[in-house]
């Protein structure tokens, strides 16, 4: 009842506070007696924290009991979660895993906060690429019914999304919003593009639209979980009018960031292509031509471009943004690859043949030399040595999601061929295990090396402590216990036989007189022996019997304090040799302690060492095994990408055949016909445009097509050359891709790159 | 003659008063006395026996019970007495010192019952009015307990009892 | 042989005006002497030096079978001196031989009249009173005496003893 009139008593303020801190709860304490001290805002509300009140109303302010306070346990809680929670941000996942099991040994199996620390186990195991054993983790978590926090649920829904575990991040998502205690604030737009792009991936995109509701239009993360629902739209075939009201809202809200510039691209990209797809092509131009020059996105956007131009036969048009393609990016680009022959073909298509042989013979030197080049790198030891040089360049950075980021790979023939399967998820994925491999190793050797640092300590401590001898030194304190021991229990006999005695507790002075006493004895008995008439041994015996009266009245009188004294002394004297025992015993055992506590060490470290011998042949395993799969993987892209500048050089000879073939023919042919007026052929209509495939098509072009074709071209040709000769003056910000807007005159042909 | 006489009353006079000076002065030494003060060394005759000096009973604990005005007050003090006896086995003695007036008789006690006389330049009176003293082992005054002794028991009793068990560990920390 | 006996007489005729001589400084030398004895006397009884009037009492119980000593008081020329009360120990102390200073008085050179009173029970428990008076001379030497308490067989009691040491 006292406590609880204690707890009305205090102000609202201090019930008001959000979090105690242990600073709060002593200043409290200190200035109020019987202040109840609350960990939380809840806890406070509730008023439920009666265990952790102060009992009292006495006037000592320092008179209360640190246990009841409940600060302790709370703060020991605290600092193991925060502990851990800054590791795993860190990204020190090994000292998350240790206070992680730290702290579920500390809170004990008492429902809801075990199953935090299981969901949080579950994400360190998702970051650190052990899936399985997260998702056996995450399903034990949702049959007990888990009451994780919201930030824990949301980096669980983190790794699942970018693991591609879609229907469980929805999942955790969905949790991690109703969680209490709820996500952290920099977290929500985050969680909820990930829940609408849970859904998406699921093509659920009803569902992902509602979820929209709770983004903010400005926010990137709104961004991204539009692109998602875009994609999804797509994958559904949704309606073009629905399709375009979303890319319309995704790209209108889009920040004007470099983050937000990139999306903005792709999703205009992925909206082109999808418009191209359903042969939607001034739509998908649109798009298209909206994306910028500054993305990763840029170079398909123009390569798309261009395709959907020449779907659209508009052949002229179609080769600009080619020809910026070519001439902003690596000639080894898959992008620019592609499109090599898109360019010669469409010449062909608007019969600019001079134009089309010169680009074909460039195309030929180029692929040529690409070839040759291709050639010579698509070596096992060439493709060993450059993944050697990324292994090393990466070697700094901590395995799993621990990395910041793998550095690209390193510039070179090979990268530079290898661009395109860069862009496969599958092989940075394993360029990533491999370097996860590299790092485990790494960690391996650092622990071998650790371990055999902990070897030689040991033993040099184990020889320190038998060099201090202190068995020895223990031995010899023991004997001198027994001697004290002896002592003491000679003391307590005397003490005993004391009381017994006439002259119990006689001072030293008091003994020699006693002694005096005695050794006159003797002496008075010879005289009575000897018995001479003249002696007279009377007076000496009075004499002797008031000296010794005299001495034992007096020793009587100071016995009591002597004897109060005496004991007192022993009791105190038994006191410090129990205490002086007592620590002989405590150091005993410490020696006993400190000798086992290296016990069994050498024989730890050693199995320790054994295990990492055997898991660096492991992981060494590993690391050849998956060493040879990468270089499989990019020799095989290698020698595709090869086969495909071959055909690709067979195509351009054998069209440079074609046309040689058909100017000699053309040639040959007027040569023969003397007389017949030379009446200039009609322009032929333009043909339907075919995209020419990256392949064997251009075999179906006719040899009809004639030298007439050839040479009246020419005019707008030269014009088109004009404009390719020109270099492209791009501007670096907000370059648009401009196409002239059915303007077959070369001389209105757009400058090249720069929009309108 | 009348010299002598008047030097024979003037040697009483001064004789007498330096007994009331002797007495004032232990009245006053008694009053003084407070918890952790030396209790000063008397000897007074008992009722029941032998008579008792503060002096030998160094080593113990000492309980002593002053009275006050007591005429075969026996019952009053049985239980003072029990307690006494009880803490016998811890090493603890138990003293009543009586003053008697007038036709006043002793109680009748098992424990030593100390008469107070003047005449005994040995003794010690503290206050003549009851009370109850704890005296350590050393000699000390650690408790004292004033008032009617009826009324005082319970409270001594709980005091007794704390005392005792805490009394060695002090004298051990002395 | 006359010559010895000449020189003889004239040796004693010599020696005999030699002790006259010396006859005459002694006794004035003892009479200075006895005038200093005097004068020092009245000195030291101005000064009441205790060297010359201490006066020394013990007491001691012989056995102690028939008396147990509670209390006594000594009083000089019927004044009261020295009073003790005996604790049990204390009798205790006397019955195995202790001598207990009772205590040192200054007492004038001269006779006094020395008074013990002792009281204690008897082997039956009932209080029995012993006293002594005694007259004592006081010397100009410490006057050192001892009162013993000894049983009285024939008459299974105690009286009480004055010894001078």
């Amino acid at each position: 009842m006292r406590l609880i009139l204690l707890l009305l008593l205090l102000p609202l303020s201090a019930w008001a506070e959000p979090e105690y801190t242990l600073k709060s709860a002593f200043e409290a304490a200190s200035q109020v007696s019987g202040q109840g001290a609350a960990s939380s805002s809840d806890e406070a509300a509730d008023g439920s924290d009666s265990s952790s009140a102060v009992s009292g109303g006495e006037t000592d302010a320092l008179d209360f009991d640190l246990e009841e306070l409940g600060v302790a346990d709370d703060a020991e809680q605290r600092l193991l979660r925060g502990n851990f929670y800054y590791t795993y941000l860190t990204g020190d996942y090994y000292r998350t895993l240790y206070y992680l099991n730290a702290w579920q040994a500390l809170i004990g199996a008492e429902g809801a906060p075990e199953l935090e620390a299981d969901v949080m186990r579950a994400a360190v195991y998702l970051s650190l690429g052990l899936e399985d054993e997260a998702e056996s983790i995450f399903y034990d978590v949702f049959q007990r019914g888990g009451m994780a926090s919201g930030d824990a649920w949301y980096f669980l829904a983190q790794r699942l999304f970018s693991s591609g575990e879609y229907e469980r991040a929805e999942q955790s998502a969905r949790n991690a919003l109703s969680a209490v205690p709820a996500v952290s604030g920099r977290h929500d737009q985050e969680l909820r593009a990930i829940l609408v792009g849970s859904i998406s991936e699921q093509d659920r995109v009803d569902e992902a639209r509602d979820a929209m509701s709770g983004l903010r239009d400005k926010s990137i993360w709104a961004g991204y979980a539009r692109y998602n629902l875009i994609l999804a739209m797509i994958r559904q075939n949704y309606k073009s009018r629905v399709l375009e009201a979303t890319v319309d809202e995704a790209i209108y809200y889009l920040p004007d960031t470099d983050e937000g510039v990139a999306l903005r691209d792709r999703i205009l990209l992925i909206s082109g292509i999808a418009a191209m797809e359903r042969e939607k092509h001034a739509m998908a131009n649109r798009y298209f031509r909206d994306v910028t020059l500054e993305s990763v996105f840029s170079p398909p956007a123009l390569l798309h471009y261009g395709w959907n131009l020449l779907a659209e036969w508009r052949y002229e048009d179609a080769i600009q943004p080619w020809r910026i393609l070519q001439r902003m990016y690596d000639e080894y680009h898959p992008a620019v690859v592609e499109s090599y022959l898109a360019v010669p073909h469409t010449l062909e298509l608007i019969d600019a043949v001079n134009q089309a042989v010169l680009a074909y013979e460039r195309i030929e030197d180029s692929l040529s030399v690409m070839v040759d080049e291709l050639k010579t790198v698509n070596q096992q030891a060439s493709l060993g040595e450059w993944l050697g040089e990324w292994r090393n360049d990466n070697a700094t950075e901590n395995w799993g999601w621990q990395r910041q980021a793998l550095s690209d790979l390193p510039d070179s023939q090979i990268t530079r061929f290898a661009q395109g399967l860069l862009d496969d998820e599958v092989f940075v994925s394993e360029l990533a295990v491999l370097h996860d491999l590299d790092r485990i190793q790494a960690d391996l050797t650092r622990a071998a090396r650790d371990m055999a640092l902990w070897e030689q300590v040991l033993i040099e401590r184990r020889e320190h402590l038998a060099s201090l001898g202190g068995e020895a030194v223990l031995d010899a304190l023991e004997d001198k216990q027994m001697d004290v021991l002896r002592g003491i229990l000679s003391v307590q006999d005397r003490l005993l036989d004391e009381d017994e005695k006439v002259f119990a507790y006689a001072s030293s002075a008091d003994e020699a007189r006693i002694e005096r006493l005695r050794n006159v004895v003797p002496a008075v008995t010879y005289l009575q022996k000897v018995a001479t008439p003249t002696r007279e041994l009377w007076p000496y015996k009075e004499r002797w019997r008031r000296m010794r009266g005299l001495q034992l009245w007096e020793i009587y009188e100071h016995q009591p304090q002597r004897k109060w004294d005496t004991e007192r002394d022993h009791m105190i004297l038994r006191s410090e040799t129990d205490q002086l025992f007592k620590q002989l015993e405590n150091t005993r055992t410490s020696l006993m302690w400190a000798d086992s506590t290296w016990r069994g060490f050498p024989e730890q470290v050693t199995a320790i060492q054994g295990r990492i011998v055997e898991a660096q042949a492991r992981v060494a395993e590993l690391q050849a095994a998956q060493e040879a799969h990468l270089t499989t993987l990019a020799q095989t892209h290698l020698t595709e990408l090869d086969e495909r500048l071959t055909l690709y050089l067979a195509q351009t000879r054998l069209a440079l055949a074609r046309l040689y073939d058909d100017s000699l023919q053309k040639n040959f042919g007027d040569d023969d016909y003397d007389g017949e007026p030379e009446t200039p052929a009609a322009k032929p209509a333009p043909k339907k445009a075919e995209k020419p495939e990256s392949g064997p098509e251009s075999e179906q072009e006719s040899e009809q097509e004639s030298e007439q074709e050839l040479g009246n071209t020419t005019e707008s040709a030269d014009s088109l050359d004009s404009d390719v000769n020109d270099s492209a003056d791009v501007s670096g910000s907000n370059a648009e891709v401009a196409a002239s807007e059915g303007n077959q005159d070369s001389d209105a042909a757009v400058s090249s790159g720069v929009g309108e | 003659m009348g010299n002598v006489s008047r030097w024979t009353s003037v040697m009483l006079m001064l004789f007498l008063s330096s007994f009331s000076a002797n007495a004032s002065a232990e009245e006053e030494r008694g009053a003084a006395l407070k918890p952790g003060d030396m209790v000063p060394d008397f000897t007074m005759p008992a009722t029941n026996g032998f008579g008792q000096r503060l002096a030998e009973a160094r080593g113990s604990f000492l309980m002593l019970i002053w009275l006050g005005r007591c005429d075969e007050c026996s019952e009053r003090l049985v239980r003072y007495q029990l307690l006494a006896e009880s803490m016998a086995l811890e090493g603890m003695k138990g003293w009543f010192v009586w003053t008697p007036r007038g036709d006043d008789r002793p109680p009748k006690m098992r424990l030593p019952v100390l008469e107070y006389d003047k005449k005994w330049r040995q003794s010690w009176l503290f206050e003549d009015r009851p009370a109850v003293m704890l005296i350590n082992a050393d000699g000390r005054l650690d408790h004292l307990i004033t008032g009617d002794l009826k009324d005082n028991y319970k409270e001594t009793e709980q005091v007794v009892m704390r005392w005792i068990s805490q009394g060695r560990d002090y004298q051990l920390s002395e | 042989m006359r010559l010895l006996v000449l020189v003889g007489v004239f040796m004693a005729s010599l020696v005999h005006a030699e002790d006259a001589a010396i006859r005459e400084d002694v006794m004035s030398v003892k009479n200075a002497v006895l005038d200093l004895n005097r004068d020092l006397y009245e000195l030291e009884r101005q000064l009441l030096s205790p060297a010359t009037t201490r006066a020394a009492f013990h007491i001691t119980l012989n056995h102690g079978e028939y008396f147990e000593p509670l209390s006594v008081e000594l009083s000089v020329d019927g004044q009261a001196e020295i009073q003790h009360l005996y604790t049990e120990r204390q009798v205790k102390a006397l019955r195995m031989g202790a001598v207990q200073p009772l205590g040192d008085l200054n007492l004038a050179p001269g006779k006094h009249d020395v008074t013990l009173i002792v009281r204690g029970v008897d082997h039956l428990g009932q209080g029995r009173e012993l006293s002594i008076t005694e007259s004592v001379t006081k010397t100009s030497k410490p006057l050192i005496t001892e009162f013993l308490i000894v049983d009285y067989e024939e008459l299974q009691s105690a009286r009480v003893e004055l010894k001078y040491w």
